[in-house]
């Protein structure tokens, strides 16, 4: 299982033109779009934002883990996998355990990142932060087992990688806070907003830097609850993909 | 020029774009989830710009077109690593017609994506004059082909190493599309990123087309230095990518 958790996790960050895509991404929306909004706001967007961007970098490198499945389901390093004496669980979970990782060392660098531009985030609590990253990322990794079950394998897998994607951190508190969301859309639209875990991990973010580790607890727990929420589905998600391969050589 | 081989490889190529309709709805549904979400609660925040919601909306379409556009050249570049390419330049068609049906695919693409979100942000902001809309298309095809020629240019890179060319395109277009007027106005920035959009053809893009659409707010840059910029970008890439087409391509090392 660490063998195939090694691979995985050493494919995402062997993809030399995704890593430059995401840094550049994440490293010009926080050092350039969250400056210059800062100056069209009557507030500090910029220290508002640089969470956010955290949040969205971890959440990509987490959801990462369903385009390597989805390579390895079409090109037959599953089907690889699935010859060797490694039962369904240990695969499952290897995927899962590279996604929390993959998530954690690269929303990590990002955090580095954001420390540096806002010092104000840099509080002792903000240690707490670092291990939710990893359970949060397996938990978000477990949307991707979704995605490659309904897609079965197929094309259509980046279609729904890009709108969940889309959905999932627009209807967040990453880009604005919760009280313009409640002054602009509708209430059930806002409680979707309020049980997304990006809202509760930007969230957390934000009120560690701010807060005492006491409170910043209660929320790590609210986020921890979620995300073991999430990783449940994305097991089974991925136990049923790979027997269906191992039975059918294929999902669909 | 043989009209008859470039009509062929554009026919084949423009069907073969609409493969999947299941980006065609993505893309759709991209841009509505991103204009009334994200562009309404926005201007909810912007206190610099009057009607920023439609600021927005109209950099919107330009950022669009300009992933359109690079998905024309990506597609070139990816032709050309599946093999397709050295097919095409064994068959009886002259380089001048291969470039040019990339860059019809890549205008018409464009326009078959791009025009109901346009007319949606002009019929909605009540800007919506036939005039708007056909110089606003005439702008979003000036940019698209810039953007098409540069990444055909760009696309040298990509005989050497995939992963390089991909890297690089990937970096640019985050730097053109952060340091330009798509999401906000050129004096909304600080000096030095002002002095960076200044060098960046994109940001003369969204400003021309927010004249096009009939924006005419003091926000906006010099309608004619944008338009000289535009053209620039449109013949300068051109001729850099058919030199390219002409005298470097022969074949490609697969990454």
């Amino acid at each position: 299982m660490l063998r195939v958790l090694r691979v995985d996790l050493s494919y995402f960050f062997r993809t030399k033109w995704l890593i430059a895509t995401l840094v550049a991404l994440n490293l010009s929306d926080m050092l350039v779009v969250g400056l210059i909004y800062s100056h069209m706001m009557s507030f500090d967007y910029f220290v508002f934002f640089a969470p956010g961007v955290v949040v969205s970098a971890m959440f990509a490198a987490a959801l990462d883990v369903g385009r390597r499945v989805y390579l390895g389901l079409t090109e037959g390093v599953t089907q690889y996998y699935l010859s060797l004496p490694i039962s369904l669980n240990a695969l499952t979970w290897a995927h899962l355990l590279s996604a929390g990782f993959g998530g954690t060392i690269y929303g990590g660098i990002i955090l580095a990142f954001a420390l540096v531009a806002v010092p104000q985030l840099a509080s002792p609590a903000i240690l707490l932060f670092i291990p939710l990253m990893f359970v949060l990322s397996m938990g978000l990794s477990g949307i991707t087992a979704v995605l490659n079950l309904f897609s079965k394998g197929g094309d259509r897998y980046w279609v729904f990688a890009e709108g969940v994607q889309t959905a999932l951190l627009g209807l967040s508190t990453v880009f604005y806070p919760i009280q313009t969301m409640q002054a602009v859309l509708p209430s059930p639209v806002v409680g979707v907003v309020q049980v997304n875990p990006l809202s509760q991990a930007v969230d957390a973010l934000r009120e560690a830097a701010v807060s005492s580790p006491a409170l910043t607890l209660g929320v790590g727990l609210q986020v921890g609850a979620t995300s073991v929420l999430l990783m449940l589905v994305g097991a089974v998600g991925y136990r049923h993909v790979f027997a269906k391969v191992r039975e059918d050589g294929k999902v669909s | 020029m043989n009209t008859k081989a470039l009509a062929s490889l554009f026919a084949f190529d423009f069907w073969e774009a609409f493969d999947s309709i299941s980006w065609v709805v993505y893309f759709w549904f991209y841009f509505a989830f991103q204009f009334f979400v994200y562009g309404s609660l926005m201007a909810n925040l912007v206190v610099t710009v009057n009607n920023y919601f439609f600021y927005y909306g109209a950099g919107l379409v330009v950022l669009l077109s300009f992933n359109v556009a690079s998905w024309a050249g990506r597609r070139f570049v990816e032709s050309a690593h599946e093999g397709r390419l050295r097919y095409l330049l064994s068959l009886p068609i002259g380089r001048g017609e291969l470039f040019v049906s990339q860059l019809m695919l890549g205008v018409a693409v464009n326009l078959t994506r791009m025009v109901p979100p346009l007319v949606l942000v002009l019929w909605l902001s009540g800007l919506f004059t036939p005039w708007a809309l056909v110089t606003s298309v005439l702008v979003l095809c000036a940019i698209a082909t810039g953007i098409i020629g540069l990444m055909v240019s760009l696309s040298v890179i990509a005989f050497r190493s995939f992963d390089i060319y991909s890297a690089i395109v990937a970096a640019l277009s985050a730097l053109l599309i952060r340091f330009s007027t798509i999401n906000y106005p050129i004096s909304s920035m600080t000096a030095p990123y002002a002095a960076v959009s200044e060098f960046n053809p994109v940001t003369y893009g969204s400003d021309l087309f927010r004249r096009a659409l009939g924006f005419n707010t003091s926000l906006l840059i010099d309608p004619y230095l944008a338009t000289a910029v535009v053209v620039a970008l449109c013949v300068g890439t051109l001729f850099v990518g058919m030199f390219f087409l002409s005298h470097v391509v022969e074949g490609v090392r697969s990454s």
